[in-house]
């Protein structure tokens, strides 16, 4: 069976933004369709259903995380806003907003493609209902079903705090999560705001799953936003440098 | 920027037409002898009468209310009755008076005099907060009419630069992409070329906004708790899309403290002295991080393994457009300049060194906040 090519919705108001990004998709074998505004943006995203959407945060007629959120009440679709560098507050707003992810402008073809990748297999695996019972990257091995973590063979211990926030980076590995999504999860919405307690913990499970946790190769800080965990193996990371 | 100057010109015309200070009441009192001397050749010479006399003195003192203040106004009504009484009103050449009737003239000199004054000097006052707003509506303009002009050109810089540079990196990363599968050398050189210039210039566009930004006192700095470990984490990952191979020292203990301040700004800060070290330290030399706590306060040194900073520029390299006569960079000689603004609106301290054992230090000195240990313990036992 061949896989039906995704369908891409572009959300951007610049012309030679948007002709770049439909190159660059189209030799990626997506399909696209694009809008120039919030309005029709919207309109698209009820009409032709897409299976991804990117949008551009700087839209001359809506705000960014609104739309997100509008799209967010009635729709699972994957969303990676686009903003500059800088605009963090903004990115923060729109992920919070039910966004996936996001790129910094500007930002090179490899780094579309991983996102855009890694945000379709999440969104495929919410599909199915299904997800990977144990997750595996390099020398980490996090066993969701055993509650199990190996690092090179070795058994791990991590304190429930500790697990519970690797097991949230791992089932959303690739993606940034944000520091409110974090507190949300571990300790509910009135620690929404003590980010301070994430930094402890992250320190100390650093410490135990990273060889030097001040240059991390599985938990990035994204800063003033979040963390990431390591999308894919080492190696595929290298590949995919090199074809970029 | 000649509207400024205008606004500098205003206090000097006022200051031309009134006297003030110690001048000011010498004038008076010359001026009542100047009017005694005018009136001894009216009765003598002119033989008007006293009347006359004290109208002259009269019309002194609204001379003296007008041009100076309300002080050598007073003095002059003052002596103006005593010189009054002193020279033209018999007994001569004493202050005693034969006709009590005098007693009213004096009274009536001393009150339209200090009426004058008080009326003279109201008035004064009121052109002068009036001036005085007039100038201050005008430097708010000036400064508006600049703050514009600064904010329009941050955003065309920051948007209207950047956004033609997005396509050019990403139809470049494309480009490379595409020609690197079809193997075509000299092609996906050029290619590789365009990106990573485009990528240099936008970080120069991205410096000179931030600095920009930095000098107008247009960043807010945020004070939450952040971590050196993933601060300085997240400026070498950064830093490793381009350099991937550079060999990078950390010295952090386990239990180092979390800091007060805003994460964004300090890892720009850390990033831009990194790239330095990287660009000034020589190719394939170890960068060394070493972070330490030392009573109320948190010191980060990055040394790098270089020739060291050329004599006499510890403190000229953070000067804004500073670049060493060596070379090599290429860049607006901003970066270090970035970092002290950062550190500087942390409350901290930046100081560049020479070590001993050959290259330089770039130390920033942090205030240290106790951390709120005490709640986070409470959150471990719920």
């Amino acid at each position: 069976m061949i896989p039906v090519k995704p369908l891409v919705l572009l959300i951007e108001d610049d012309p030679q933004i948007r002709r770049f990004l439909r190159t660059a998709l189209t030799e990626h074998e997506y399909r696209l369709i694009e809008a120039v505004n919030g309005k029709e943006g919207l309109q698209q995203v009820t009409t032709c259903s897409p299976d991804i959407v990117l949008l551009d945060l700087g839209l001359p007629d809506r705000d960014g995380g609104e739309l997100t959120r509008e799209i967010r009440s009635w729709s699972r679709i994957p969303i990676i806003v686009i903003s500059a560098r800088g605009r963090e507050e903004e990115k923060i707003q729109a992920l919070d907003a039910g966004a996936d992810d996001y790129l910094s402008k500007p930002f090179g073809v490899g780094e579309l493609m991983a996102r855009m990748r890694v945000a379709l297999r999440h969104s495929a695996q919410f599909k199915d209902g299904r997800s990977e019972p144990i997750f595996e990257v390099d020398a980490l091995v996090v066993d969701l079903g055993k509650r199990q973590v190996t690092l090179a063979g070795q058994r791990m211990h991590l304190t429930p705090i500790e697990y519970k926030l690797l097991t949230i980076l791992v089932r959303h590995a690739g993606k940034v999560i944000t520091h409110a999504q974090l507190l949300r999860e571990i300790w509910g919405p009135p620690f929404m705001n003590e980010v301070h307690y994430l930094r402890v913990y992250m320190g100390q499970l650093r410490r135990k799953i990273e060889q030097d946790p001040a240059q991390p190769h599985y938990i990035f800080t994204e800063q003033g936003v979040g963390y990431r965990f390591r999308a894919e193996s080492s190696v595929n990371q290298k590949t995919m440098a090199a074809a970029s | 920027m000649v509207e400024p100057l205008k606004a500098h010109n205003l206090p000097s015309r006022q200051a031309k037409r009134t006297l003030s200070g110690i001048a000011a009441y010498f004038c008076a009192a010359l001026l009542v002898c100047v009017l005694t001397i005018a009136g001894m050749a009216m009765i003598d010479v002119l033989h008007f009468n006293t009347v006359s006399v004290a109208m002259t003195y009269t019309l002194g003192v609204m001379v003296v209310a007008i041009y100076t203040s309300r002080g050598p106004a007073i003095l002059a009504s003052l002596l103006n009755v005593a010189a009054f009484d002193f020279f033209f009103v018999s007994p001569h050449f004493t202050f005693a008076v034969a006709d009590t009737q005098y007693f009213v003239t004096f009274a009536v000199m001393l009150t339209v005099a200090l009426v004058i004054t008080t009326l003279t000097s109201r008035m004064r006052n009121e052109a002068a907060r009036a001036l005085a707003q007039e100038r201050e509506a005008h430097a708010l303009l000036v400064e508006m009419e600049r703050e514009k002009l600064r904010n329009a050109l941050l955003s065309s810089l920051s948007h209207d630069l950047r956004t033609p540079l997005s396509t050019i990196k990403g139809a470049a990363s494309l480009l490379a992409e595409i020609l690197q599968t079809n193997s075509s050398s000299s092609q996906h050189t050029l290619a590789v070329s365009i990106l990573e210039e485009a990528e240099r210039l936008n970080r120069l566009i991205e410096n000179l906004v931030f600095a920009t930004k930095l000098e107008s006192g247009a960043v807010a700095v945020k004070r939450e708790w952040v971590s050196l470990e993933e601060i300085i984490g997240s400026a070498l990952t950064r830093l490793r899309s381009e350099r991937p191979s550079r060999k990078v020292r950390i010295m952090l203990a386990a239990d180092f403290p979390l800091v007060r301040g805003d994460g964004v700004l300090l890892e720009q800060a850390i990033l831009n002295i990194l790239e330095n070290a990287y660009v000034h330290g020589g190719e394939e030399r170890e960068v060394e991080i070493k972070c330490k706590k030392e009573g109320g306060r948190v010191e980060i040194r990055i040394s790098d393994c270089g020739p060291g900073l050329e004599a006499g520029s510890e403190t000229r390299v953070f000067e804004r457009f500073y670049t060493s006569r060596r070379g090599g960079a290429g860049g607006l000689g901003l970066g270090l300049h970035i970092a002290k603004g950062v550190v500087l609106a942390h409350g901290g301290k930046i100081r560049a060194e020479n070590r001993w054992e050959g290259g330089a230090s770039i130390f920033i000195d942090l205030v240290a906040d106790e951390a709120p240990m005490a709640s986070l313990q409470e959150v471990m036992a719920a």
